[in-house]
């Protein structure tokens, strides 16, 4: 093998393991996504967002958080999927985003609250190439488990920058 | 076999949770020791350690419903997650010393414990797996073995350090409080207790090095307490050194007992002590305060022979003070004692602050935020349940004195004098004084009033400018002051003072005064009044506000070249200030400001629209009004008009403009809000005002800044979320859309 190939196998191996760890899963329109659990803040539940006006549609609004003020965006409505009614599952999950300029609090709606999944490097795989249409750069892999796949977000790309920039601008 | 790695992590993870800052576990933090389970259960698979797999795959589990808040008692959750990995710390150490576990009940009553709380079934529960068994039959054997002595030693010693790492902490609070009130014997009991706790313990346990730094401290402190040594910011130091040494002291025992060889090497204790001996003795002690008389001295304003005489004199007379003695002698002037004393004062009083990050600061006024709203929705509820218990009723009401005081305090806590931007206005106006060819007196008032420590920056700017204005414009040539039969010096005076929520800051001069006729003059030929307008003085006065107009006759480099007074004014407009001008001809010219003592509260009028509350900043509102049909005109392809006392204002609809859902409604069946801004006035139309609240301002963060018509959010009376409205924005908004 040329040094070349296996560098790239390492790199490949080194890129496995750092995806490797501990996931918290939800359901998102009857499939199950996965946030690395060390971006997780807390999960709350379904409470009254505040619209803030002149924002996308999955800009929900903002919630008040204890005594801090942080928005809310509704995944379905970011993914394009239809939206749905809130239910009492209905769950809100802050997270911490690492924004052009600093880490910004954000409240994810989901629909429900699945588990907390320990997923292993042998156990993800690359994104399979859906072809040019769709956006996948903010999916971090697909994760084989037990209960079938599980799509890993990097929720950091979720929002990518032009569109945190663009909602920062929000005209 | 090899237990380095596994008794590493496991290490690791009970030191992570030792410095946990609070008994609760947040899901970031929860989410770092599951990481390290699944690497201590990888390792333990390795190795081949059933008694260790069991107990992390139930602390796991109990972490998992940790985060997912399935766990109802959480201080139990987070007592069993401790007591899980200690019991790993010692089955982990048995199989290092003797290669085998001797816990297998522990275990077992730990897994239960686990399914007690949160229904844990642990895996192959039925199919009892043969690894268990093992040992289990052989354990009760080897346990006999064990000599019973140093059992009970280790457990003395573990209890010890437990209890120590809590006085500890207790000295390290208490300290804090002492700092503040050195001569408190109070505070200085309350940090002898626990070392007095601690050396008592060591010697028992022959902990010697322990127990001589205790004592030596101990001591120390006892003198402090009988009044022989005065608490001085070296005696503070010290003893936080101490408990510092003591701690790394007590981590030194516990990592011994962990088996821990490669402990960190002893640390030398001997200056340490030294630095406590030598202050035990009274040596190295701080200088006081230094005594009047001294300071006095030092700035060569008596003489030692003059102190001498008014030492022996106030001797004589006991009842008196040296200061005293020293004016009624001669020997001093009543201004130079008092200087002295304020010095005295200043070197007391730097000792009695300290600097605490603005951002902790911002934390607490919300969390006290909350603490209001939470009690206000359990008095209500308390109210709807009918009850008459007095005593509780009572109890409310006090708890209700209590969170409105601390609200008070917290938001004091940002407060500053003005002290500082007045002296910095001073040496301003001395400089440009010297400039200007003018000799000026400044007077300072109230530099003591308080205001918003971000507020200073603000108002900084536009004050300046309102002094250079003074200097410049405000006062004469000292020739022609003299022709006018006034002081050749020039006075300006800056005052401060609280009137409402406001903090008014007047800067008058003893000049000529404004001349309305030259004012009127400039202003027809700019064109900014129409001839023939009836104008009050006031309103005469207050053209220098607007935009082109510079009375000045002469340009200098001081107040710059035409922009001047509507940079003032707009400055003063967004800090939602107020200016207004007094004047009378050769006796002077006074401008008085004011402005908010703070940015962080608004004072609003709450409307409804659709489901939405928005908050409207009061300054900005002229009026509401019901109109009535025939006010109301639509002009169509340009928009509606709204007439209000003769004027026709352009009508904006906020449920238009924020697209909020509502029911179609015509003006009059709503109200009309009149809003003003940068010299504009519209109407804002809104389905019912609710109110009037003075909130606090929040951001709604970095993702969501600059939103047109927004500045920002406010959390209302019920918890919920209010948008607070920018005017100008809003202004904005309905010209570019429409």
């Amino acid at each position: 093998m040329t040094d070349e190939a296996i560098k790239t196998i390492d790199e490949k191996i080194k890129h496995s393991r750092e995806r490797e760890g501990k996931y918290l899963t939800f359901v998102l329109a009857g499939e199950e996504y996965g946030i690395g659990i060390l971006k997780v803040r807390e999960i709350i539940g379904m409470m009254t967002i505040t619209t803030v006006p002149q924002t996308p549609l999955y800009v929900k609004g903002v919630i008040n958080l204890r005594g801090k003020v942080i928005p809310v965006m509704d995944l379905r409505l970011k993914f394009s999927m239809a939206a749905m009614e809130y239910t009492e599952r209905t769950c809100i999950i802050v997270v911490e985003i690492t924004g052009p300029m600093r880490k910004i609090p954000m409240g994810i709606l989901v629909d429900s609250v699945s588990e907390v999944l320990n997923i292993k490097a042998t156990d993800i795989e690359e994104t399979p190439n859906f072809g040019n249409k769709l956006e996948t750069e903010y999916i971090l892999g697909m994760a084989k488990t037990g209960g079938g796949v599980k799509i890993l977000l990097d929720i950091d790309k979720v929002l990518n920058n032009e569109e945190l920039t663009a909602l920062e601008r929000a005209a | 076999m090899d237990y380095e790695k596994i008794s590493n992590l496991v290490d690791r993870m009970a030191s992570d949770f030792l410095f946990l800052s609070s008994r609760e576990l947040d899901i970031p933090t929860a989410g770092v020791f599951l990481n390290t389970l699944e690497s201590i259960l990888a390792v333990a698979g390795q190795l081949r350690l059933p008694p260790i797999q069991k107990v992390v795959t139930a602390v796991n589990h109990l972490l998992e419903q940790i985060i997912m808040d399935n766990v109802r008692d959480k201080t139990s959750g987070f007592d069993s997650f401790e007591r899980g990995i200690s019991l790993m710390q010692e089955i982990v150490r048995d199989y290092q010393q003797k290669e085998v576990c001797e816990h297998e009940d522990a275990v077992n009553r730990y897994i239960k414990n686990i399914s007690d709380l949160t229904g844990y079934q642990p895996p192959g529960t039925l199919a009892a797996a043969e690894e268990s068994a093992m040992p289990a039959t052989e354990a009760p054997a080897l346990k006999t073995v064990t000599p019973i002595l140093q059992e009970q030693d280790e457990g003395l010693l573990r209890d010890f350090i437990t209890e120590s790492f809590e006085y500890i902490e207790q000295i390290e609070v208490n300290i804090l409080n002492l700092e503040q009130n050195p001569e408190d014997k109070e505070f200085i009991n309350a940090i002898f207790r626990p070392f007095h706790s601690i050396k008592g313990v060591a010697s028992f346990l022959n902990l010697d090095t322990i127990r001589d730094l205790a004592h030596s401290l101990e001591n120390l402190l006892d003198k402090a307490r009988n009044g022989e040594l005065q608490v001085t910011a070296a005696i503070i130091d010290v003893i936080l050194d101490g408990a510092d040494a003591l701690k790394s002291l007590i981590v030194q025992v516990r990592d011994k007992l962990d088996g821990k060889t490669d402990a960190a090497e002893r640390e030398d204790l001997t200056q340490l002590l030294e630095r406590i001996h030598r202050l035990d003795k009274g040596l190295d002690l701080e200088p006081a305060p230094k005594l009047v008389g001294e300071i006095l001295l030092d700035d060569g304003m008596i003489t030692k022979d003059a102190l001498k005489e008014g030492l022996k004199a106030s001797a004589d007379n006991p009842g008196k003070k040296l200061g005293e003695t020293l004016i009624s002698e001669g020997l001093a002037t009543p201004k130079q004692v008092t200087r002295a004393l304020r010095k005295q004062a200043e070197h007391i009083s730097d000792t009695s602050t300290i600097r605490v990050d603005t951002r902790k600061l911002d934390d607490m006024i919300d969390m006290v935020g909350e603490l209001v709203i939470t009690q206000t929705m359990i008095q209500q509820d308390i109210s709807n349940q009918l009850t008459t218990d007095r005593n509780l009723m009572r109890n409310i009401a006090q708890l209700f004195r209590i969170t409105s005081g601390l609200q008070r305090a917290t938001t004091s806590l940002r407060m500053i004098p003005i002290k500082q931007a007045f002296q910095r206005m001073s040496r301003l106006i001395r400089d440009l004084a010297k400039d200007s060819g003018k000799s000026i007196t400044v007077e300072l008032v109230g530099e003591d009033t308080e205001i918003d420590r971000n507020m200073v920056d603000e108002i900084y700017n536009p004050l300046v400018h309102l002094v250079r204005n003074a200097v410049d414009h405000g006062l004469e040539v000292p020739a022609a002051r003299i022709a006018a039969g006034k002081d050749e010096k020039g006075v300006i005076k800056l005052k401060a003072y609280h009137r409402g929520g406001n903090i008014v800051i007047e800067i008058s001069d003893d000049g000529g005064g404004l001349k309305p006729d030259k004012i009127l003059k400039k202003a027809l030929n700019n064109s900014l009044i129409q001839d023939g307008e009836a104008l009050t003085e006031q309103e005469i006065y207050r053209l220098i506000l607007l935009p082109g107009l510079s009375t000045a006759e002469k340009i200098t480099d001081v107040s710059g070249r035409g922009v001047g007074m509507d940079v003032v004014k707009q400055a003063v407009d967004r800090l939602r200030g107020k200016i207004e001008i007094s004047s009378s001809p050769g006796r002077g010219t006074t401008f008085t400001t004011s402005f908010p003592l703070t940015m962080a509260i608004i004072d609003g009028m709450i409307v409804k629209v659709g489901r939405q509350r928005y908050i409207l900043p009061t300054t900005a509102i002229r009026q509401a009004i019901r109109p009535t049909r025939e006010s109301c005109t639509n002009v169509v392809g340009k928009g509606e008009l709204v007439s209000v006392m003769g004027a026709l204002l352009p009508l904006m609809r906020l449920s238009e403009l924020f697209t909020v859902q509502t029911d179609p409604k015509d003006p009059w069946e709503s109200i009309v809000v009149v809003m003003e801004g940068n010299g504009r006035a519209k109407g804002l139309m809104v389905d019912e005002i609710l109110g009037k609240a003075e909130v606090v301002i929040k951001s709604l963060g970095d993702a969501l800044k600059n939103i047109k018509g927004i500045a920002g959010g406010a959390i209302l009376g019920d918890g919920q979320i209010g948008l607070i409205i920018d005017t100008e924005g809003l202004f904005n908004l309905s010209e570019s859309i429409s």
